[in-house]
């Protein structure tokens, strides 16, 4: 063969080409926020730890404007991907339990029941009910 | 030694911990609780003070914030080195 | 230009020429029951003997002619005219590979990746050659899915990951190394799962899943690699803490 190949390279936007991959984008965006709240809450304790007025420092913050509306938007991405995670485990099912895998709708259904039992377990467990 | 399969299973392993527990914990703990939204106001000094005393407390937090360190950070963790040259590359 | 015309933005490359891939347009007859490969024939018959394209069956199962067709990877015998006529029909070569000329990729690395998972049965002891191998209808359906696979890489196409580390295996030799593994006349399980447990094998991927999305045949590579994910890991973790259990 004469001449030569032309080599292919990834364009930058790539994730812009279409939906799918923006919303994946925004999943992977959404695991790095909960790294960072991780990292918040921790800061959340070590002020607790510190005493009544540092932890009310903190809390302050998080009523000032700019924290909440940034909160709000973090928030969503952290939604967002618990929603894509439900929704991963019924397109993979890596671990079968059933003999033919199921509808992926059925599995997204199953997690978010189980999601809203272990909210309602962590609210009254941990964060002493309503 | 390849570690990358051990770092995926930590990694669902934090991907489950985060998707179950950090929505109720975030919407109690930043948004309901600091404005007074929820009856048992556990973001206050005194109940905060007081649950934490709890050892299943101490480890609901350890286990949401040891997980979601665990699973954000798995793109820039090195199974090796060439893992890690291809990582920054893949990542966006 | 007749009403009933349709324009074809078609990318061209000239290896002996070099530079960069250009885009060329063709306004050819439209009818309504056309497929985008009838318009690329339509092209080299009549107006360009020169365009260079990649086809066969015509009917979806060679998967010879995949191609991006407005940006999206498809088979262009698959592909009605009148479901992606947007003013006028891009087809490009497949994303992610190396172009020979015009619309022929080069798919070499995929062909190396593909035997490197042996993709057919693999025994130790065929013993007589005469004997049946009795399998059930629950046998096959295990692996009926993955077996679907007509290599037309699109899934690669599709992949983002095969995109920037061009050295993942990928969803087509992945999904058909799952096929075996769950053959029961096979006895390779092993030996795949280990070359696939490897910084170059499964754990590239990253779940997009673009590539189930769209793989002409259904095959749903993605799941595929999650579960082989699963597999490898328990494999790992076996020969980790039980290093004199047998393999499979």
């Amino acid at each position: 063969m004469t001449g030569r190949e032309y080599a292919w390279k990834r364009r930058p936007g790539w994730w812009l080409r279409n939906r799918r991959y923006l919303m994946f984008q925004l999943r992977e965006a959404g695991g790095v926020v909960c790294a960072l709240y991780g990292l918040v809450l921790l800061n959340m304790l070590v002020q607790l730890r510190a005493g009544e007025s540092a932890y009310a420092a903190f809390l302050n913050l998080l009523r000032t404007p700019p924290v909440l509306y940034l909160n709000i938007v973090l928030f969503a991405l952290v939604v967002w991907h618990a929603l894509t995670w439900f929704m991963l485990i019924g397109k993979a099912q890596p671990i079968q339990f059933t003999r033919q895998p199921l509808p992926w709708k059925v599995v997204f259904g199953i997690n978010v029941l189980l999601w809203l039992g272990v909210s309602g377990a962590v609210v009254y467990l941990i964060f002493g009910g309503i | 030694m390849l570690l990358e399969p051990v770092f995926w299973s930590l990694f669902s392993l934090g991907g489950f911990i985060t998707a179950f527990l950090f929505p109720v914990t975030l919407f109690l703990l930043f948004f309901a609780a600091p404005f007074h939204l929820w009856p048992t106001d556990p973001a206050v000094y005194s109940t905060f003070v007081g649950h934490w005393k709890e050892p299943l407390v101490r480890l609901f937090f350890f286990v949401l914030i040891g997980g979601s360190l665990f699973h954000g950070t798995h793109r820039w963790m090195p199974a090796s080195k060439a893992v890690r040259r291809k990582r920054s590359s893949t990542s966006s | 230009m007749a009403a009933s015309d349709v324009v074809f933005r078609v990318k061209r490359y000239r290896p002996e020429s070099g530079g960069r891939p250009t885009f060329q347009e063709y306004t050819i007859p439209y009818r309504s029951d056309m497929v985008v490969l009838d318009g690329l024939n339509y092209i080299k018959d009549h107006i360009d003997p020169t365009l260079t394209f990649r086809w066969s069956c015509r009917m979806g199962i060679c998967g010879s002619c995949g191609a991006d067709v407005n940006g999206q990877p498809r088979l262009t015998c698959g592909t009605y005219v009148r479901d992606v006529h947007r003013g006028a029909v891009t087809v490009e070569p497949l994303s992610n590979f190396p172009i020979l000329k015009d619309l022929v990729v080069d798919f070499d690395d995929f062909l190396r990746k593909l035997a490197s998972v042996t993709p057919y049965i693999v025994r130790k002891d065929w013993g007589d050659l005469r004997k049946e191998y009795v399998q059930y209808p629950e046998d096959v359906e295990a692996y009926r899915q993955q077996s679907l696979c007509i290599n037309c890489m699109l899934c690669y196409a599709a992949c983002p990951v095969f995109g920037s580390s061009p050295e993942f295996v990928g969803p087509a030799a992945s999904a058909l190394a799952l096929r075996y593994n769950r053959d029961t006349r096979d006895e390779g399980a092993d030996a795949r799962l280990a070359r696939l447990n490897t910084k170059a094998g499964v754990w590239e991927c990253t779940f997009v899943g673009e590539c189930s999305v769209v793989c002409p045949k259904d095959v749903d590579p993605a799941a595929a690699i999650q579960t082989l994910k699963f597999l490898a890991t328990m494999r790992h973790m076996r020969r980790l803490l039980m290093p004199g259990s047998s393999s499979r």
